[in-house]
């Protein structure tokens, strides 16, 4: 495998593991007891699960593997198949030690990272109460800072934003500005309040980010400690848990109250083995991204009404991309028109011009195989510590054997995130 | 009077349209006393039933719901999206019309909507003319309503209207049986009602079974009550055809809750805007049906539980199986320790190249750009006559600006589908392009459709 490199690899896409400190230091005293029932992460002897808005939704796979934060360098994913269900692994060190995970990145061939959270990437979004949130937002936001200043010049940092109320989420935009970690706006892209980022209440947090040139840093979840109807992943997990329910009126064919009310109350006969593993992370992360740039940046005209706003779409693909604006060219001439923005008919040319681009993974076929077409307009990122993590000597090796240049590698695991994220590159990892 | 030109191009290939639509005429209902026994049709009436007089479904007891046979003749003012697409009706020409439709003094009256309400969509005759026009040498037809079918609650009704559709289909095709070939719908509200069917319709060279893709009532498409049903797909060959859309939610009882389909989503980033703008219905409606099918069955071990059974993925696009099917691998490898189900003897997209094939429109450029990666698992569908829909030539030129071998061609627009479908090509094909189409006055000018093209001009008047 490729362990040289004569460029700066910037990993547009890796993650930290909130620890409890977040919450019993950083927390404002006088938030801890609400911002624990709000959101928290416990993951015990017996049981873990996330806890939000004091509802607790229970983790659906084995605890004993972290999968959020299991890989660590030299990991393939068969070793992370191949590890014992019936022994605690430990949380892989540098999800949420600083040192430890500057020690990761050099191993990794990565020499700056741009870090999201885990457990406020799957919960923060659905927290009820604006005032918990903010003070929530500015523990997490005071924490990341801290652990960024184990080196300013590689590590940088998603801020989390209270979109609960958008007066203290632009409250909270204009203080993280003024801290040099923090590149870029975590937006999930997922239902809040019952609605999307469709909706005009949000047109201010687009303006801020223009404003204060900070990217909107989007980054899904597979939404499985979330409620139905907020992303792809519940529904995705809903039907696979069925998968094998034999229902008590087999042959029957359902009836009136299958699926429908909490669905709760159906009997079953029997059931087969389950799958045994969520279904959710296979396709729910391109959905959600997905849908985010169909419907709020283009068919809702965000791209258009903020022309100069950075997107880094991450951690859901980037091969979709041609197809989505195909079929959006054509949604903008045959969908009768309702149209309350005025929405360009040139998906295309748009696209070429914006300011958005999509995070990949190298493996991505389409991607080897027709590389111009994506040269721009991606960012690479490991995903480290999550279980189907890479490294950069991983993507650089895969994208060398399919015949891509160093200086397009470099650009799509480097140059183009610098830009996007405004950071100057340093090379610190050679070999 | 008004000529519409297009470039003059030619094929040597028959094509073969795996996936365009039908709407769901009245006669459907009006001849169901014809062939349906008298507890079948009374178990139709109350299930799903056109009434003449007030010209509307009624569904479940619901009146006004379907999008098919209450509204032939289009209604002014409005663009009929599932009959539009006919010859040269291209997407271009539909914004233009759909621009007059913001102004009612120059909307569309009742007999532009008459004009572009294509008879091809209920009747084979004029289908096959348009068929001349497209370039489609054969077709697979399919119904409009299929947000309607599962949600039938009477599992004899649905019996009764899956026959009744399914003989009107059977007779439409015998217009010309080289040409023209059925998808029949399936009472899934009863396996056995299904899986009777599925041999009914064998008998009738019948080469698909249609299966929406969907949650409804909790009964999602590869649970183990379906098992009679597979076993039918297995012993008479009819293909598994999976068919996507857009999900409306209109005909969930009161009190249910729970989402029913991944297309909800996205009506739901519209409706809950809070402003009157509509867009992309026709984005991912579609992939989020398929690509959850697709890895419900590739990782659940669907097709070695059943080798015998084919697939056709319709009307999802297919640049995302590339991914989709890569990352159904990735997590096979790296949850392999906690699978319960029986382990796969082959990687789920060894199994997807084995079994399945997925369907592509013409303006779908990424399949043509990686032939290495499609080639035995392509299939053309124009989508005609619902708007989106388009003609072969389009797909030809989309894959020749692709540099697309004229053999890969061949296979994509027709060779592939023949072969999932076991039909032989046609005694004549189509080989010229009709490269003139007379129009009425009122068709929109070169002038008016690059106007109505600006962003501007589909602004809701305020």
């Amino acid at each position: 495998m490729t362990t040289q490199k004569r460029f700066t690899v910037f990993d547009g896409d890796s993650h930290v593991v909130e620890p409890r400190e977040l919450w019993e230091q950083y927390l404002d005293p006088e938030y801890r007891v609400l911002g624990k029932s709000a959101l928290w992460r416990e993951h015990g002897r017996t049981n873990a699960y996330l806890k939000v808005n004091g509802k607790v939704f229970r983790d659906s796979s084995n605890p004993n593997i972290p999968r959020h934060a299991i890989w660590k360098p030299g990991m393939t994913w068969e070793d992370v198949g191949g590890l014992d269900p019936n022994v605690r692994h430990p949380e892989t060190a540098g999800a949420s030690d600083p040192q430890a995970r500057l020690a990761d990145m050099d191993a990794m061939g990565i020499d700056q990272a741009f870090l999201y959270p885990t457990w406020f990437a799957e919960g923060f979004h659905l927290v009820e109460d604006p005032d918990v949130a903010y003070a929530l937002a500015r523990a997490y936001n005071d924490w990341i800072a801290d652990f960024c200043k184990a080196a300013p010049d590689r590590l940088f940092a998603a801020a989390m934003v209270p979109l609960q109320d958008m007066d203290m989420a632009i409250d909270e935009l204009h203080r993280v500005k003024g801290m040099s970690c923090f590149r870029g706006a975590f937006i999930r892209p997922m239902f809040r309040e019952g609605h999307y980022f469709t909706h005009p209440y949000y047109d201010p947090l687009w303006a801020t980010l223009e404003e204060l040139n900070l990217t909107a840093a989007v980054h899904p979840t597979p939404g499985l400690w979330n409620p139905e109807w907020t992303s792809h992943g519940q529904f995705i997990e809903k039907v696979k848990d069925r998968l094998n329910l034999i229902p008590f009126d087999n042959g029957g064919g359902g009836g009136p109250f299958a699926g429908g009310g909490t669905g709760e109350s159906r009997p079953f006969l029997s059931a087969g083995n389950p799958l045994g593993h969520p279904l959710a992370p296979v396709i729910s992360n391109w959905l959600d991204n997905h849908m985010f740039v169909a419907s709020a940046l283009i068919g809702f005209t965000v791209m258009q009404r903020y022309p100069q706003m950075k997107v880094v779409v991450a951690h859901g693909k980037a091969s979709w991309m041609e197809e989505v604006l195909e079929k959006m060219e054509a949604s903008t001439r045959v969908i009768p028109l309702l149209h309350y923005y005025p929405v360009r008919t040139d998906p295309e040319e748009m696209w070429e011009e914006g300011q958005v681009m999509l995070g990949f993974d190298a493996e991505e076929r389409l991607i080897q195989k027709l590389p111009h077409l994506f040269t721009e307009k991606i960012v690479w990122g490991s995903r480290y510590p999550h279980q189907d993590a890479t490294s950069a000597w991983d993507a650089i090796d895969m994208l060398r054997k399919a015949d891509i240049n160093d200086d397009t590698i470099a650009r799509m695991l480097g140059r183009n995130a610098a830009e996007q994220f405004g950071i100057n590159l340093v090379e610190v990892v050679s070999a | 009077m008004p000529v519409q030109r297009f470039p003059n191009m030619s094929k040597d290939y028959p094509t073969f349209d795996c996936d365009a639509h039908i709407t769901e005429p009245p006669e459907i209902w009006e001849r169901a006393n014809d062939n349906l026994t008298s507890q079948e049709l009374e178990a139709l009436r109350s299930t799903m039933w056109y009434d003449p007089e007030s010209r509307q479904l009624i569904v479940n007891g619901k009146a006004g719901v379907g999008i098919g046979s209450q509204r032939r003749g289009g209604i002014p003012g409005t663009m009929r999206v599932i009959t539009n697409a006919g010859p040269g009706v291209k997407h271009d020409i539909q914004r233009a019309l759909n621009v007059r439709n913001l102004d009612p003094s120059t909307s569309l009256t009742q007999e532009q909507v008459e004009y572009l309400d294509h008879d091809g969509a209920y009747e084979p005759a004029p289908r096959l003319r348009d068929m001349d026009m497209q370039g489609i040498d054969q077709v697979m037809i399919i119904p409009s309503d299929i947000d309607t079918y599962p949600w039938l609650q009477n599992a004899l009704g649905a019996r009764a209207a899956c026959k009744a559709y399914n003989d009107w289909a059977y007779e439409y095709t015998l217009e010309n049986p080289d040409r023209l070939f059925f998808a029949a719908l399936l009472p899934l509200q009863n396996p056995l009602y299904a899986a009777e069917e599925i041999y009914r319709v064998a008998e009738r060279g019948c080469r698909v079974g249609l299966i929406r893709p969907m949650d409804a009532w909790g009964n999602y498409p590869v649970q183990p009550k379906y098992e009679p049903v597979w076993n039918a797909l297995e012993e008479t060959g009819l293909v598994y055809g999976m068919h996507p859309f857009p999900a409306s939610g209109g005909l969930k009882p009161m009190g249910y809750s729970e989402q029913y389909s991944g297309a909800e989503l996205i009506r739901r980033t519209i409706s809950t805007s809070g402003i009157p703008h509509s867009f992309l219905s026709n984005v991912q409606n579609f992939q989020a049906e398929a690509a959850l099918w697709v890895s419900m069955v590739l990782m659940s071990g669907f097709f070695e539980k059943h080798p015998k059974i084919n697939a056709a993925v319709f009307e999802a696009s297919s640049t995302w199986l590339s991914f989709v099917l890569d990352e159904c691998d990735k997590a096979y490898k790296l949850y392999r320790n906690e699978r319960q189900m029986a382990p796969l003897s082959r990687l789920p997209s060894e199994t997807f190249f084995e079994h399945c094939m997925t369907g592509f429109e013409g303006d779908e450029a990424p399949p043509s750009r990686f032939p290495e990666f499609y080639r035995d698992i392509l299939i053309w569908a124009s989508d005609v006559y619902h708007h989106d829909g388009d003609d072969v030539w389009r797909a030809i030129d989309t894959m020749q600006q692709c540099e697309l071998p004229v053999a890969d061609q061949a296979l994509f627009l027709g060779g592939n589908a023949r072969r999932l479908y076991r039909v032989d090509p046609p005694k004549d094909i189509i080989r010229q392009r009709v490269t003139e189409i007379d129009r009425p006055d009122w068709w929109p000018t070169e002038e008016e459709i690059d106007k109505a093209l600006l962003p501007e001009s589909s602004l809701l008047r305020r």
